[in-house]
């Protein structure tokens, strides 16, 4: 079954919603040295501003850079072209007629953010730059869970692999899931799991306890025909964590994380299954210091 | 008119069991209407019969039903529902007129658009409506007293256009008609690619239907937030759209969009998304949004926006626009048209047919204005002015060489020349038909303006109240107060609320703006009854104050915000 035949993004970016940047920055989309659209990128609990130079000419970067820092409090500005992103967009996309090989919108900004050189200035930048922190501060972050495979320990995983995550509400009595599908440390694409032949009350009346989860995952390897891991976790610790990593950091999100499974055993709020060495390493790495190397 | 909210389910992707849940909760809520969009791909494949389950299970919860059955950007469904062979074969594929393909970068996917009038693509789609109907048949066979109504939408015709690109520029060329030669003979435009599309749609459906009273098929032109470079950009850098920006696409597209689709209000926080719907709801009546988003909204609020929707379904209210510009493209409109645009705002509405007006519009409009009416044919100038007889508004035809040519049959006729770089003509026919005469003469630029000033005033189509009075303005306000306010959005209230103190009477509650006498300490206690403070909240405020932005300085409307 392909997996990509059930996307939901808008229920991927509800679970899986990007961290605010740290600070505020303007990125401009400029055409014949005038401003056609603009955006400003706002840090976490910041009042939203509104960007509103379109038309504007923008022929000296650092004058428009001193005005706009003064006026939307920005930290940098970035302007790119339009026949630069277009042309980035247009080589990243399959000639018409061909099918689209990474069908994952989030792979596909991903992949754009990256061809651009967005998140670490260099030499074939695709954009001007002007400011005084580095553009990554004033970007979003991915969610931290859709990292989870990015470290050393998780090679030692099978290649490709599925990962199941069920956010349980047990007050509401729902159950909101996703499969992430994943070839190697990156996230190629997602799924809403259709339960065809599986009981899926079993998993929403109470918080699922490990025979439960294993005979999910069980169903799931069956059906996918890949090997699949399995999260469940409170709705309660996914929206705390969430608000940790939008606080402070992705480690704190983790640690925050892990945490919630030590005391688990009392508040079933956070169940892993199967849970070999290799995959259970690969979750407290994230929380420890050794991760900053990564990120 | 009927105002109110339409609550869009994916049907799509949610399982079986999962809709009658979804049903439930909308109820609780009072919410009478849901919609969807049919993915012209989905239905096409259709084995487990989901539309028909969609349907049968919302007339079962006694839901009144609205189908879109037109493709569009940002639907949730992969390329906006359109199947995915068609977009493989480059003749299928909208180009602008540089050549490029146009794409769209909206979620959940990026991909090329489709030209819609493209042959194959044109027939495919009749085969998609045709299945369509037959579905939708089925369930009144077994549900004779649904009530459904079928959404033709020309909206997909605005995404034919890359970001930077001029309006002329705008797309819609297939390599067909990319040839400048065909383009000439054939005359090929948008505005035609766009009639030709919605008419035979149109047509198709009311025959499939005509037997069928509980069946409505009704045009649309939805303001979508773009699916352009615009759209990519803001999802790179992560950037999150504010109530504000909302509210500004949403007065700027009024003139010639007639309901809003708003895909994801997930970002937006409780009292923006208030702000939001309230504010769509005033400028436009017709508001579809997302069935998670609209549970977010409290039973409080839906139920005061629901009594005001009720109070102004039916009856003459503001979302009436009085003056109607025929176009030939909508995102570029002749000079004279964007003078009437200036002067009118929300007045004005730009068609590029009168097919999708419906007759109460036509019943209600003082001005008709035809941009570019030397293409019209004669048979087609005579129906206008029989029209205009029937309705008792006024015709206005700018630049139509017919009007010269009809002068021989209509008796006391003559027209209207103004001179700039070439010559216009306009012809007005006030009120039914009685002609209005005034001498050819030569003008400059400025003279457009004063004859802008006059057809308006020949049609008693006047701007409403523009002024940069506070005093005045919070008088017209206090006037106005009698008929019916819908709530809204103020940018910078505080300026006028000052002047609203001495105006307003004394009332406990005025719909729309709450009144509150400020009673912090003794002090304040013996001020305060002579003192009246009114808070404007932000999902509150006046209509017609809308009309009168204008007089708020650039600076005022930057720093724009909730209040």
């Amino acid at each position: 079954m392909n997996l990509s035949d059930k996307q939901n993004w808008y229920k991927y970016k509800r679970i899986f919603p990007s961290c605010n940047p740290r600070e505020t920055g303007v990125f401009a989309l400029s055409f014949h040295d005038k401003i056609i659209h603009g955006c400003i990128s706002n840090p976490y609990g910041a009042e939203l501003e509104v960007f509103s130079e379109r038309d504007t000419p923008i022929e000296d970067i650092n004058s428009a850079y001193e005005a706009f820092s003064q006026r939307y409090n920005a930290r940098n500005l970035t302007v790119i072209r339009r026949d630069d992103l277009l042309k980035t967009v247009m080589d990243l996309m399959p000639p018409p007629g061909e099918p689209d090989k990474s069908p994952s919108y989030a792979k596909h900004l991903q992949d754009i953010r990256k061809s651009l050189s967005l998140d670490k200035q260099d030499k074939n930048a695709h954009y001007e730059f002007r400011g005084d922190i580095q553009n990554e501060h004033c970007l979003s972050k991915p969610h931290f869970f859709t990292n989870i495979f990015n470290s050393i320990i998780a090679d030692l995983l099978p290649e490709q692999k599925l990962l199941y995550l069920g956010i349980i509400d047990e007050d509401k009595q729902s159950l909101e899931s996703i499969i992430l599908e994943f070839e190697g440390r990156e996230l190629i694409s997602f799924s809403d799991p259709d339960f065809a032949h599986f009981d899926w009350r079993s998993l929403t009346q109470t918080f699922p306890n490990p025979e439960a989860a294993a005979h999910f995952v069980m169903w799931a390897e069956n059906r996918y025909q890949l090997p699949t891991y399995s999260i469940f976790v409170s709705a309660r610790v996914w929206r705390e964590a969430t608000v940790y990593q939008q606080k402070s950091g992705y480690r704190a999100a983790w640690k925050y994380l892990m945490q919630a499974r030590s005391t688990s055993d009392l508040n079933r709020e956070f169940l892993i299954e199967p849970e070999p060495w290799p995959f259970r390493a690969v979750l407290y790495w994230h929380g420890s210091a050794a991760a900053n190397l990564g990120f | 008119m009927e105002v109110g909210l339409t609550s869009v389910v994916r049907y799509w992707d949610l399982e079986p069991h999962e809709i009658p849940i979804l049903f439930q909760d909308l109820k609780a809520r009072g919410i009478a209407v849901v919609g969807a969009w049919v993915p012209w791909a989905d239905l096409e494949s259709d084995q487990n019969f989901r539309l028909r389950r969609f349907l049968t299970q919302a007339i079962r919860f006694q839901f009144k039903v609205r189908l879109s059955v037109t493709p569009e950007v940002a639907i949730g469904f992969p390329n906006g529902g359109v199947p995915n062979d068609l977009l493989r074969k480059a003749e299928n594929i909208a180009q602008d007129r540089s050549g490029q393909p146009i794409y769209s970068f909206a979620p959940p996917n990026m991909y090329p658009l489709v030209n819609l009038v493209a042959p194959q693509v044109f027939q495919r789609f009749g085969h998609f409506l045709l299945k369509l109907s037959q579905e939708v048949k089925e369930v009144l066979t077994e549900h004779f007293d649904a009530e459904i109504d079928l959404i033709v939408g020309d909206s997909f015709f605005k995404h034919y256009r890359t970001l930077g690109l001029s309006p002329e520029d705008h797309g819609d060329y297939a390599s067909l008609y990319f040839q400048k030669e065909l383009d000439a003979i054939r005359g090929w435009n948008p505005a035609q690619s766009e009639r030709t599309f919605r008419v035979r749609a149109v047509d198709f459906l009311q025959s499939r239907f005509e037997r069928h009273q509980s069946v409505n098929i009704e045009p649309r032109n939805f303001c979508v937030r773009s699916g352009s470079l615009e759209r990519l950009l803001d999802e790179i850098v992560g950037s999150e759209h504010s109530a504000p920006d909302y509210f500004s696409r949403f007065y700027h597209s009024r003139d010639y969009c007639n309901a809003i689709w708003c895909d994801d209000l997930s970002t937006i926080n409780e009292l923006g998304l208030k702000f939001v719907v309230s504010s769509g709801m005033m400028l436009y009546g017709d508001f579809w949004l997302p069935a998670e988003d609209l549970l977010r909204l409290s039973p409080k609020f839906l139920s005061r926006l629901g009594q005001i929707g009720d109070s102004l379904s039916g009856s003459e209210n503001y979302f009436d626009q009085s003056v109607l510009c025929m176009v030939k493209n909508p995102f570029s409109v002749a000079r004279v048209s964007q003078i009437l645009r200036e002067k009118l705002g929300l007045r004005m509405s730009v068609v590029t047919s009168l097919f999708d007006v419906p007759d109460l519009k036509l019943e209600r409009t003082k001005l008709l204005f035809v941009e570019e009416a030397l293409e019209i044919e004669n048979d087609q100038f005579r129906a206008l002015i029989e029209q205009t007889k029937q309705h008792n508004y006024t015709l206005a035809l700018f630049r139509s060489s017919l009007c010269q040519r009809s002068q021989a049959e209509l008796p006391c006729f003559e027209t209207f020349k103004i001179k700039h770089d070439w010559e216009y003509e306009v012809a007005l026919f006030p009120e039914g038909g009685q002609l209005l005469i005034i001498d050819g003469h030569e003008s400059t630029l400025s003279n457009m303006e004063e004859l802008v000033t006059r057809i308006l005033a020949v049609a008693k189509a006047e701007p409403m109240l523009k002024t940069n009075s506070k005093r005045v303005l919070a008088n017209f306000i206090c006037s106005h107060l009698d008929k019916n306010f819908v709530t809204g959005f103020l940018f910078n209230p505080s300026d006028v609320v000052e002047e609203l103190q001495y105006t307003l009477p004394r009332t406990a509650s005025i719909r729309g703006i709450e009144i509150h006498e400020e009673e912090q300490n003794e002090h304040d206690r013996l001020r305060a009854e002579k003192r009246v403070i009114v808070q404007v909240p932000p999902y509150a405020v006046v209509p017609v104050l809308l009309q009168n932005m204008e007089f708020l300085n650039s600076e005022s409307q930057r720093q724009a915000k909730l209040v």
